[in-house]
């Protein structure tokens, strides 16, 4: 059931839940003695304690791990083979060899978390399951409340219309202040696409890793003061056959606005959405709520495992977003791109939009739109495994997306460097960290040396992900 | 018995640094800095730095401290100072010019403190070998989560592999 997407089921379920309470309510009501009497004279009864509710698993053990081995051929079975708990691998365990069962464990990942979150396998555009999982937004609330139980319905902005059943794009990014909606890690820019609109962006995180900060009140500023630490989210474990645990896992999405005159649905995974641009005093920028459709154009998955504590860090886009380096320079470019004009000879490459970036006013004022190239291209070993995954999914949007590649900890005990020795060493998403793209240490995007600096609101390291920062005070 | 030029340069860049095989060349090892120094060596010393594998090889069975011996002592200044620009690769990321390490060890040294050399590549900076021989780490850059500063480093040993 996709609950995100169905409020009103939601509120019909809490109306069911209600009603025998009710008529319990009016039950008592009803046989409660009236007037002056005898009643009036009996001790009241001493009310029974409410039964402690146990808090549910905070990473149960389920019994259907994939553990597909990377050597099996390729094919149609794939679909349905579910997501994998952790990573498995074959012999020989080298480099290139360990590379390639991490990229294909991403792709297993992606079928598994992109298949119809109503059931059924990968394959029609519908809401996925990972969907369904928990925005950051409704974890950390303002003056750190508690979230609402898992499964509820977004909070609705206000602005936003009501009795509309659309999920919001709302204000999320790496960094939480008021423009995150559109605004990529470390503030480095919006990303404007062939149409003049901003890209927008979410987090969310799976149940398990909702309950951890739940059960441990880490969404709060006051609870993580009071948690012992250290912060260790739940791993994905195998422990007999299919049989172990999930683990956290963070799913961050990039959607470009879609204009359905000039651009085919049909090579997007498509959401109806509401997006939502909070308000803002500096720079001045008005709350605004609006439908549209939006494409998916990138999907960094996040999985913290038993072998990879400092987590595996896959990473897909739409496989018309930019082209690479290698393209514009040997002049074999398409004819069309979702963030790069190959008609333009003196557009600046991968520079941020001119200031002021008001994502209201749209399209971009003066015409402009990013010109992006990929400056790391896919390994071969990468082109060839898309291709083979994307070849089990003909007619399908997802043949339309590809794995850039996944980063993983070679060394994960190691004693001086706490990422790990992440391979490969740097990774980026050209429509997430589009303007961090490269190879220079510390500059350029690495996602474990970036989340390996995360801390929460007391400083502490956050376990490699930053959404901890976003609590707030109870005060 | 090490036979590759690959397993000969690390073999030697051991017995020179003192810092362990496992650590300069990792069985898993995305960073692959051994090949950029490989590379660059036989590209500005060539024939010098085939000569100077081709004395390791000859006598990589001995203890460290005899092939050190024969390398910086007995095998004549082209061979001296290209092992000790091997040496600065390793623990500085950077590439001094054997010729000029020889001038610094003459009766009439430059005026310059330091000779001039080249950083060979961020990857280079940041994996010298210095920081970790220090248990510290490059200026500008660290893996150490925060608040490692007020923490105590881990041990010599885990920074440069080998016994105690």
């Amino acid at each position: 059931m996709k609950s995100r997407f169905l409020p009103a089921m939601a509120i019909f379920c809490v109306l069911a839940l209600l009603v025998p309470v009710l008529g319990g309510l009016q039950k008592q009501q009803s046989t409660a003695p009236t007037g002056a009497g005898p009643a009036q004279t009996q001790p009241r009864p001493t009310p029974k304690p409410v039964p402690k509710q146990t808090p549910p698993p905070i990473n149960p053990v389920v019994n259907n791990c994939n553990i597909t081995p990377p050597n099996v051929p390729i094919d149609s079975s794939l679909l349905a083979s579910g997501l994998p708990c952790t990573l498995t691998a074959v012999p020989p365990f080298d480099l290139d060899n360990l590379q390639h069962a991490f990229d294909f464990n991403s792709w297993l990942t992606f079928l598994s978390l992109n298949a119809p979150a109503s059931g059924g396998v990968i394959g029609k555009d519908a809401p996925t399951v990972w969907q369904n999982w928990a925005e950051v937004e409704d974890v950390f609330l303002p003056h750190g409340q508690t979230p609402r139980p898992w499964g509820s319905p977004p909070i609705r902005p206000a602005v936003c219309p009501k009795g509309v059943n659309m999920p919001i794009l709302r204000m999320v990014g790496k960094t939480p202040n008021v423009l995150s909606t559109v605004i990529q890690p470390f503030n480095t820019g919006p990303l404007i696409d062939q149409n003049g609109q901003y890209v927008h962006y979410e987090i969310v995180i799976n149940k398990p890793m909702f309950e951890y900060i739940v059960q441990n009140h880490l969404y709060s500023q006051e609870g993580q003061n009071a948690f012992a630490g250290p912060t260790e989210f739940p791993e994905g474990t195998l422990t007999q056959g299919t049989t172990g645990t999930i683990g956290a896992i963070v799913v961050k999405a990039s959607w470009k606005v879609l204009n359905l005159k000039t651009e085919k649905a049909s090579d997007f995974h498509t959401v109806k959405v509401l997006i939502y641009i909070p308000p803002s005093e500096n720079p001045k920028i008005a709350e605004k709520c609006y439908a549209a459709t939006v494409g998916l154009v990138g999907l960094h998955i996040v999985h913290r495992t038993q072998g990879e504590p400092q987590w595996i860090w896959a990473t897909f886009e739409h496989i018309d977003n930019d082209p690479s380096q290698a393209a514009v320079d040997s002049h074999q470019l398409q004819a069309h791109y979702n963030f790069f004009n190959p008609k333009c000879t003196d557009c600046a490459v991968n520079h941020q939009p001119p200031r002021p970036w008001n994502p209201n006013i749209v399209p971009f004022p003066k015409g402009y739109t990013s010109q992006i190239v990929r400056l790391t291209d896919l390994t071969d070993e990468a082109k060839k495994l898309n291709s083979a995954f994307q070849g089990i999914l003909p007619n399908t949007v997802w043949q339309h997306y590809m794995m850039i590649s996944t980063q993983w900890p070679t060394d994960a005990q190691s004693k001086i460097d706490p990422n790990g020795v992440p391979a490969p060493t740097f990774l980026g998403n050209s429509t997430l960290e589009t303007y961090i793209q490269g190879t220079v240490p510390q500059s350029s995007s690495s996602c474990m040396a970036c989340h390996g600096n995360a801390t929460d609101t007391t400083g502490r390291p956050s376990n490699f992900t930053y959404v901890l920062e976003r609590a707030q005070s109870t005060k | 018995m090490s036979d590759t030029p690959m397993d000969l340069f690390v073999g030697l860049s051991s017995v020179l640094t003192g810092v362990d095989k496992s650590m300069l060349a990792p069985p898993l090892d995305p960073i692959n800095i051994k090949q950029t120094y490989f590379d660059y060596a036989q590209n500005k010393a060539g024939a010098t730095f085939q000569q100077l594998l081709s004395i390791y090889q000859a006598n990589q069975t001995l203890p460290p401290a005899q092939i050190g011996d024969i390398i910086l002592n007995q095998s004549g200044d082209d061979i001296r100072y290209l092992a000790r620009t091997v040496m600065l690769m390793w623990y500085l990321g950077s590439w001094y010019d054997p010729a000029e390490l020889k001038k610094y060890n003459s009766s009439k040294p430059p005026t310059d403190p330091v000779p001039a050399a080249a950083v060979i590549s961020s990857a280079a900076y940041t994996s010298g070998w210095s920081w970790n021989v220090a248990q510290a780490h490059p200026m500008g850059y660290s893996n150490f989560t925060y608040g490692y500063w007020s923490k105590l480093p881990p041990t010599l040993q885990d920074f440069i592999g080998g016994g105690s």
